[in-house]
């Protein structure tokens, strides 16, 4: 199945670009053909927007050269790169929620004129719809009703309905669920067995190997000629982005028999379907492994005072404790780092040094003034533990980069010396050397007597960052166990389509 | 994927800086410095040009009067900067508050109350008003609605308690609040100097202050990381209150009377100062320093366009511009800078 032409279709030579002292890329090179997905890694601030900002004609390159089918040409706007038949999938979706599926396909023009009607779209939209494995979606019905992967898909064909021949996908799966992940993977691989050139873009090692037929790897601004993936392995492709080998990805696990801290009996939340039994330990890691709406997260939310348990019992160091606010949790001990960390976990606009101390300004301050000394200090071993540069400091948070950012998400959170520790997808967004960088920070801080319990929808994370694992699905927890009992395809069953729904908690 | 990296975000590995930073300055970023900046550049223009275009500009008296018109703007529009910070944009009711704590104090002397109990009283119902406001704000309703709201209900209250008529203090016992000179300085001037200070001194070193920056920055992380959004916008509010009860007694004791129209535009001028000085829109981040540098600013206009005989119309229209056309030009900066 995999035969693309060898001839590459599009090609980029000696593609420069500087912003300011910062060179995004140095004398890169990039080709795809017709025909293969192409992946694209690198690290945060390696390059790799700059090349598709520049393929899709938002950016300028300072030098070099871009041909097409042999022909050099020039993108200098989003409409020559549109012409040129190149497509850029965003990240953010750039759908109009409230306009029907075909009209959303056909927005902007679409390959017939005169007038819409809505039998016309909805007939011209089908084969589009189909060649993104949306056959089933009424092409009538508003794009709001849909789910993300069918959106993401929606935005596929609308690409498609443009017929763009090479066709970039930038990070398709980071908000999916590992079910919807597939089927995007699924119509990718067809689009290019199709004799379309697609370029991937993705932090997942693992979509590397399932869907991509070469590999471009840019590092600092550089790129390296295409390795073929039947030549990688997982090991070598990380050796390639860092360009030094990294250890190991995860920490080794600890050993979770220290006191229990947290205790929980038979307590229910919204969001759960049955009632949760769970005991946390310190130096423990539990990972709640489940998909997006699985109801892990609810569960994090209610420990964290975010919603109250409508039931059950909660005890965290042996006393009985009401959680009713996010207070309440912080004075108990109980730390929670969001999933979402732009929305509720760092203050942009303010410095690191504040977002550090935000937790805890009550602790810096005495009869109302911050003690300017006490803060420095505990700003100081913070950024010292965590390894934020203390140059950054006085700089606001906005600046830093998204791994950076996530340490300062989760570093705030010692200010207050937790007991329990709560993160919700503790890498979400963050590129695989400053993944490893926060799985060892985790480790450590379990290692100090914290019990750690984190939700991921990544299943080697969960894997291999957890002692003890609890798998849920659809508000329930399906099953709980010791890290090295469970296989990655028992987790994954259990996390999708667990076979007896009926169990509680095993242990 | 991040936007076009910034200048500060140097390739790294491991959350080591290939790149630290030369030098002290280079740790300011544009929209941290570029706003006061522009807003001093401004006011230095002002009294060059005006001094050497308008006769009487430069002058002793005129100093003193554009202090004193600067102090009660400013006053109020310190005040105001902290509901601004916290990221409940405006109140539009700081003339009202100011015209209904004006009148009851009138009424207060004017019915035989001492000075101490008049001005107790005053400050009762500023913290009332502003408590009222700040509560509904609080419950996360929107703030200008609010405002607007209770704006027209206290004129409409202090139209009635006034009965529409001006009303005496009919005592000189307070005159020398609105009236006094201490070391040659108005009493206005006075105030609006300790309160800029005090605030600064609130919103940089005390938890409160702190806590005022955060919500206004991001509520969300505020509440998440446990501190209480609704107290801070609360606070906020009463303060805004408070000020504009002072500016109320202010001008009622220098006057000897009040009135429901004495307050003439508090509301535009005192957003003026806030956004000309360059407080974000948004919540925060400024300070109110560039307040009085805008309120600076606003009062030297005001009074050049008065000396160069422009009508009222005219310097509103350009209060208002300047308005609107300060906070796009901060906007474009932040968004720029990003």
């Amino acid at each position: 199945m995999r035969a693309p032409t060898a001839e590459p279709y599009l090609k980029v030579r000696g593609l420069s670009r500087r912003y300011g002292n910062v060179i995004a890329l140095r004398d890169a090179d990039f080709e795809v053909r017709l025909g293969e997905v192409m992946a694209l890694l690198g690290e945060n601030g390696a390059g790799k927007s700059t090349l598709v900002k520049v393929l899709a004609g938002l950016v300028a390159p300072d030098k070099g050269v871009i041909s097409i089918a042999g022909n050099e040409v020039r993108l200098d706007s989003p409409a020559r790169s549109r012409e040129a038949g190149i497509a850029v999938v965003q990240q953010e979706l750039s759908l109009v929620p409230s306009l029907s599926v075909a009209e959303n396909l056909f927005l902007g023009g679409g390959p017939f004129s005169g007038a819409w009607s809505r039998r016309r779209l909805v007939r011209h939209a089908q084969p589009f719809l189909r060649l993104v494995g949306l056959e089933h979606v009424d092409p009538a019905s508003p794009v709001e009703l849909l789910a993300v992967a069918e959106r993401q898909l929606t935005e596929i064909a609308r690409l498609l309905a443009r017929d763009a021949r090479v066709l970039i996908l930038d990070e398709p799966t980071a908000a999916l669920s590992d079910v919807e992940i597939t089927r995007i993977k699924r119509v990718v691989r067809a689009l290019a067995d199709e004799g379309r050139a697609v370029i991937y873009v993705t932090h997942r090692l693992g979509e590397v190997f399932e869907i991509a037929d070469r590999v471009t790897v840019l590092r600092n601004g550089s790129g390296v000629p295409p390795i073929e993936v039947k030549d990688l392995t997982i090991d070598s492709l990380v050796e390639q982005m860092l360009g030094r080998r990294l250890e190991q990805m995860f920490p080794p696990h600890g050993n979770a028999t220290g006191d229990v801290l947290l205790r929980l009996e038979e307590v229910e939340t919204e969001g759960l379907h049955e009632p949760i039994s769970l005991t946390l330990r310190s130096g423990e890691m539990l990972g709640l492994a489940g998909q997006l709406g699985s109801g892990a997260e609810f569960l994090l939310r209610a420990l964290a005072g975010r919603q109250p348990f409508t039931s059950g019992d909660v005890e965290v160091g042996g006393t009985k404790l009401r959680l009713h606010s996010v207070r309440h949790a912080i004075r108990a001990g109980i730390a929670y780092c969001s999933g979402d960390r732009k929305r509720d976990g760092l203050f942009a606009i303010r410095s690191v040094s504040e977002n550090l101390s935000a937790p805890a300004v009550k602790r810096v301050t005495q009869g109302g003034w911050i003690m300017r000394r006490r803060e420095a200090e505990l700003v100081r071993s913070l950024a010292g533990f965590f390894r934020v540069d203390p140059a950054r400091l006085p700089h606001t948070v906005k600046t830093l980069s998204g791994g950076n950012q996530q340490k300062i998400a989760l570093g705030k959170w010692m200010s207050i010396e937790p007991r329990i520790l709560l993160v919700e997808e503790p890498t979400m967004g963050v590129d695989v050397g400053a993944r490893a960088e926060i799985y060892a920070h985790l480790r450590r801080l379990a290692d100090d007597g914290l019990g750690v319990i984190f939700t991921s929808s990544d299943l080697p994370e969960v894997m291999g960052l957890s002692d003890t694992i609890a798998t849920f699905f659809r508000g329930r927890l399906i099953h709980q166990a010791a890290a090295g009992t469970m296989t990655e395809e028992e987790v994954l069953r259990d996390v999708t389509h667990p076979a007896e729904m009926q169990s509680g908690v095993a242990s | 994927m991040t936007d076009v990296p910034p200048a500060t975000d140097s390739p790294r590995v491991g959350g080591e800086s290939v790149v630290p930073p030369r030098n002290k300055l280079l740790l300011l970023e544009p929209r941290q410095f570029v706003p006061p900046a522009v807003v001093t550049i401004a006011v230095l223009i002002l009294l060059v040009a005006g001094g050497f275009t308008t006769p009487g500009f430069l002058t002793a008296d005129n100093a003193l009067l554009i202090i004193r018109t600067t102090s009660l703007t400013g006053i109020a529009a310190i005040g105001m900067t902290f509901i601004t910070l916290s990221g409940a944009f405006f109140s539009l009711s700081v003339e009202q508050t100011a015209i209904i704590c004006a009148i009851v104090y009138a009424l207060a002397l004017s019915h035989g109350f001492g000075l101490l109990a008049a001005l107790l009283v005053t400050a009762a119902v500023a913290v009332l008003v502003g408590a009222i406001q700040g509560g509904i704000v609080a419950a996360g309703i929107n703030p200008i609605v609010t405002t607007l709201g209770a704006g027209a209900a206290l004129y409409g209250l202090a139209s009635v308690l006034s009965d529409n008529q001006l009303v005496k203090t009919g005592t000189s016992s307070a005159s020398w609040i609105g009236q006094g000179k201490p070391l040659g300085v108005p009493t206005q001037s006075w105030a609006f100097i300790l309160l800029w200070i005090a605030s600064v001194v609130v919103l940089k070193k005390t938890g409160f202050g702190r806590r005022v920056m955060l919500v206004g920055a991001n509520p969300d992380a505020a509440q998440a990381s446990g501190i209480s959004v609704g107290f801070v916008k609360f606070s906020a509010f009463v303060i805004s209150a408070g000020a504009a009860g002072i500016v109320a007694v202010f001008i009622t004791s220098q006057f000897e009377q009040a009135s429901v129209l004495q307050f003439g535009d508090i509301n535009i001028d005192a957003i003026a100062a806030v956004l000309v000085g360059g407080t974000a829109l948004q919540g925060g981040e400024g300070s109110t320093t560039r307040t009085v540098l805008g309120a600076l600013f606003i009062a030297l206009l005001g009074n050049y366009m008065l000396l160069q005989n422009y009508g009222y119309g005219v310097r509103l229209l350009v209060t208002g511009v300047m308005v609107t056309g300060a906070t796009s030009l901060f906007h474009v900066l932040r968004t720029r800078s990003q």
